[in-house]
């Protein structure tokens, strides 16, 4: 479908290009460059979502759709690189007792791209669309505790949100809302939508490439953003991407491929940013079915890996090694501890003692549905060999790994994306989760998930969610091997970004490019 | 058209005719060495491959070639030599599997229903037609795809596939022989059908099951790689060439052995196979024989 519609835009270009402009409008980048003065910041996406794109942060549900709600809106608050929130629209808020009633307060002397002053009008109008019955929010459903009617403005520079249930980090659920003007329709936010961001949208067609932005020059930021204009543009091929880099056509993007750098990292244009993130590899096994069902094996299973090893091996490097838990060390309540070392003679004597004196067969799923999903299981297989755990793998289509493998075989190569404590922990190990691809119950854990979720005190809430992390560690049916770092890349001239773990939350506020 | 040729040729050729290397074009004789030096090698393999070729970090992962790594290393740290030859184990074993697999079977069907004619010969042939019909790679990966891929099952499924194209062509020689008197006195004295078939047209038809044999392996070497690639072949950690191209295409950029290798050992391999068989054909098939491929 991606390639029809490209297909359809250049046809598009080309007829206009000769009608109007003589043909110029062929070659937009290089019209560009010849603007001389203006700065303009090139960026490519690694996801295409052509005809169905849109500007609209209600509505968007993939990387082009983020970044360029990203450029043009701003949300009450930020997320940073420890996944804790950061004031962005809102300067400071505060939850009542039980974490009921959350009251944000707004930045003052904001405006938007109109001129027009951003107030609470426009933040309860941006939330209260989410639920329109008739045309939902994807993200309405875990915004549930969200009762429309109920967010209310104190004054003009105050909102009061008075939710359904308590939820004690309510700032970390509506992190990736944005605000846009209060009065718009969907259709004018969708293309042409009215924020408080950096940038305002200068040309978005959905299906026609490169949409472009320019500076907002009453942004609040003094002095930002660093450049005059944007271009975004969705490159899938990932060698073509970084072709357009390498050839100077494109500036920065955010999504590299972890394996095969050597290329962009020889190039002395090219800058490589990495970012830690809590991206996990590993693997899953069912906690109720043999052999995985006793907990010594399950540990055995753990002591096997060489984590420092399989780090250079599947990530070339390119990330951390973790500790049989989700949530990474950098990341806010994340468990400071030493991942676990191999230990072959301990991995068999855990055997023998769980009465496998002569070790195990197991069959393990993997594809190559994933960036170092078919390198993981291959190494890990060599690895554990020397405990007596026999693996076959059993490299299952891309395709569809996620839908007829992940779930439904006991034993899989499996990776998550990069959560806060709570999302990280709940979403694959809650015994009723409906992710949980280990099969794993454990009450106290859910005890404790529970009541982090009832606990204000931020202190108290980061010890339970670091016992979780303890139970997950040494009894749950993951081995989560492996973080791997996000990586990007900009022309050596592009000064000032820094890449965000969190591949929906990229900022270009501070980027400059200097000649 | 291969039905006339074979007729022109059709008499009977004297049971237990030799052989004869020393006629055959020099290209083929150069090819006939290349192969069995590559059967040495995969013989030899434990013997001369310097690591264990599914052992990690034997050295640090992309090491360029060196003396202590010939061709250098893969992602995993893996000796490609060591695991270039371990593959010409996997891919001769499997090849020569199928190629015999579709010459025997084949061979038996197309001299059956070429001798017994009528009817039955009528309707194999038409079923026969209708599964050549099916783009063989969408059958393949149809098959694999669903029962899972292992090794045996993928030479199987190839040698099957072949099947057909073997029959047609020895179908056409037998009838050529069917006719004969010999056959007819074989009959004549109360031979079952299946001792005419193993006993009278078997050593007439040998040449064209040695051509179609040959044939049959380099397709089935090139086909069984393809599989390998699209990872419908023998399952990691396997040296499997196929999957060695597959697994080292994205990491291209860092180390180009890991894909070059097994790459040239696959593509020499397949040109071997085809001289010998054109030189094995001009021997023994009708000149002709090529085009039906």
């Amino acid at each position: 479908m991606t390639n029809q519609t490209r297909t359809g835009v250049s046809r598009r270009t080309l007829l206009a290009g000769a009608a109007v402009l003589g043909g110029s409008a062929l070659f937009p980048i290089e019209q560009v460059k010849a603007a001389g003065g203006i700065k303009t910041l090139r960026i490519a996406s690694g996801e295409a979502d052509g005809v169905k794109g849109t500007l609209d942060p209600a509505y968007g549900t993939n990387d082009p759709d983020a970044a360029r709600a990203g450029l043009v809106f701003e949300g009450l608050v930020k997320l940073d690189e420890a996944f804790a929130v950061q004031p962005s629209l809102a300067t400071a808020w505060k939850p009542n007792d039980d974490g009921s009633v959350w009251t944000f307060n707004l930045r003052p002397g904001v405006k938007f791209h109109d001129g027009s002053p951003f107030t609470a009008t426009d933040v309860i109008f941006s939330f209260r669309r989410l639920f329109d019955p008739k045309t939902p929010s994807p993200s309405a459903a875990w915004l549930a505790p969200i009762d429309p009617e109920n967010i209310k403005a104190v004054d003009d520079l105050t909102v009061e949100f008075k939710l359904r249930e308590p939820v004690v980090e309510f700032p970390e659920l509506i992190y990736s809302h944005k605000v846009v003007k209060a009065g718009q329709t969907n259709e004018q936010v969708r293309t042409a939508g009215i924020g408080t961001g950096a940038f305002k949208v200068e040309r978005f067609v959905p299906g026609e490439e490169p949409s472009t932005y320019v500076r907002h020059d009453q942004y609040w930021q003094p002095g930002k953003p660093g450049v005059d204009r944007v271009e975004l543009r969705s490159i899938p091929e990932e060698a073509a991407r970084i072709a357009a880099l390498v050839s100077g056509q494109v500036d920065l993007f955010w999504d590299l491929p972890l394996r095969g750098l050597t290329r962009l990292e020889q190039d002395k244009n090219i800058v490589l940013q990495t970012a830690k993130t809590s991206f996990w590899l590993g693997l899953a096994a069912w906690t109720d079915t043999k052999p995985f069902d006793d907990p010594r094996v399950r540990l055995a299973l753990k002591l096997a890996a060489n984590r420092d090893q399989l780090l250079k091996a599947v990530l070339g490097g390119h990330g951390s090694v973790a500790n049989d838990q989700p949530v990474a060390p950098w990341i806010k309540f994340g468990l400071p501890d030493e991942p676990r070392k191999q230990d072959i003679e301990q991995a068999k004597k855990l055997l023998a003692e769980a009465g496998y004196p002569d070790g195990i067969d197991v069959e393990l799923y993997t594809s190559a549905s994933g960036s170092g999903l078919v390198e993981l299981a291959t190494a890990y297989k060599a690895q554990a060999e020397a405990a007596g755990i026999r693996i076959s793998i059993n490299q299952a289509p891309a395709e569809d790994y996620w839908s007829n493998i992940w779930l439904k075989k006991p034993f899989i190569v499996t990776a998550w994306s990069g959560k806060g404590a709570d999302a990280a922990l709940a979403r694959p190990f809650l015994s009723d989760a409906e992710w949980n691809e280990t099969h794993w119950h454990n009450d106290a854990f859910d005890k404790l998930i529970l009541e982090a979720r009832r606990t204000i005190d931020e202190k108290k809430r980061g010890e339970l969610y670091q016992k979780a992390q303890e139970l997950v560690r040494d009894d749950g049916g993951a081995l989560i091997l492996l973080f791997a770092d996000a990586i990007g890349a900009t022309r050596a001239n592009v000064r000032g970004w820094k890449l965000h773990p969190q591949k929906l939350s990229q900022s270009y506020v501070d980027v400059t490019i200097v000649d | 058209m291969t039905d006339l040729s074979v007729l022109l040729e059709s008499r009977p050729r004297p049971a237990g005719r030799r052989f004869a290397l020393q006629r055959l074009p020099v290209s083929a004789k150069v090819a006939g060495l290349v192969l069995l030096a590559y059967a040495a090698v995969a013989m030899l393999a434990p013997a001369i491959a310097p690591y264990p070729p599914n052992e990690i970090f034997v050295g640090s992962p992309f090491e360029p070639p060196s003396a202590a790594f010939l061709l250098g290393t893969d992602s995993l740290g893996r000796d490609v030599l060591s695991r270039t030859i371990y593959g010409s184990r996997t891919i001769l074993l499997m090849g020569g599997a199928a190629a015999g697999l579709s010459a025997s079977i084949g061979g038996l069907l197309g001299m059956f229903i070429g001798y017994r004619g009528g009817v039955l010969d009528e309707v194999a042939m038409r079923m026969l037609e209708i599964i050549m019909s099916i783009p063989s790679i969408i059958f393949a990966l149809l098959i694999v795809g669903s029962l899972g891929a292992s090794a045996p099952l993928v030479a199987v499924t190839v040698g099957l596939l072949s099947v057909p194209n073997v029959a047609r062509v020895v179908r056409a020689a037998t009838q050529s022989v069917a006719s004969e008197d010999f056959i007819t006195a074989a009959r004549a004295r109360g031979e079952t059908s299946l001792s005419i078939v193993l006993r009278e047209l078997l050593p007439n038809v040998t040449g064209t099951l040695i051509v179609e044999f040959s044939i049959r392996t380099g397709y089935s070497i090139l086909f069984i790689g393809g599989l390998g690639f699209l990872g419908f072949g023998a399952q990691p950690p396997t040296a499997d060439w196929g999957l060695m191209v597959n697994e080292g295409r994205g990491t291209i950029d860092a180390s180009i052995w890991p894909v070059a290798a097994p790459a040239a050992g696959m593509a020499m391999l397949v040109t071997a196979v085809n001289l010998f068989t054109d030189g094995v054909n001009r021997l023994f098939g009708p000149a002709e024989q090529g085009g039906v491929r």
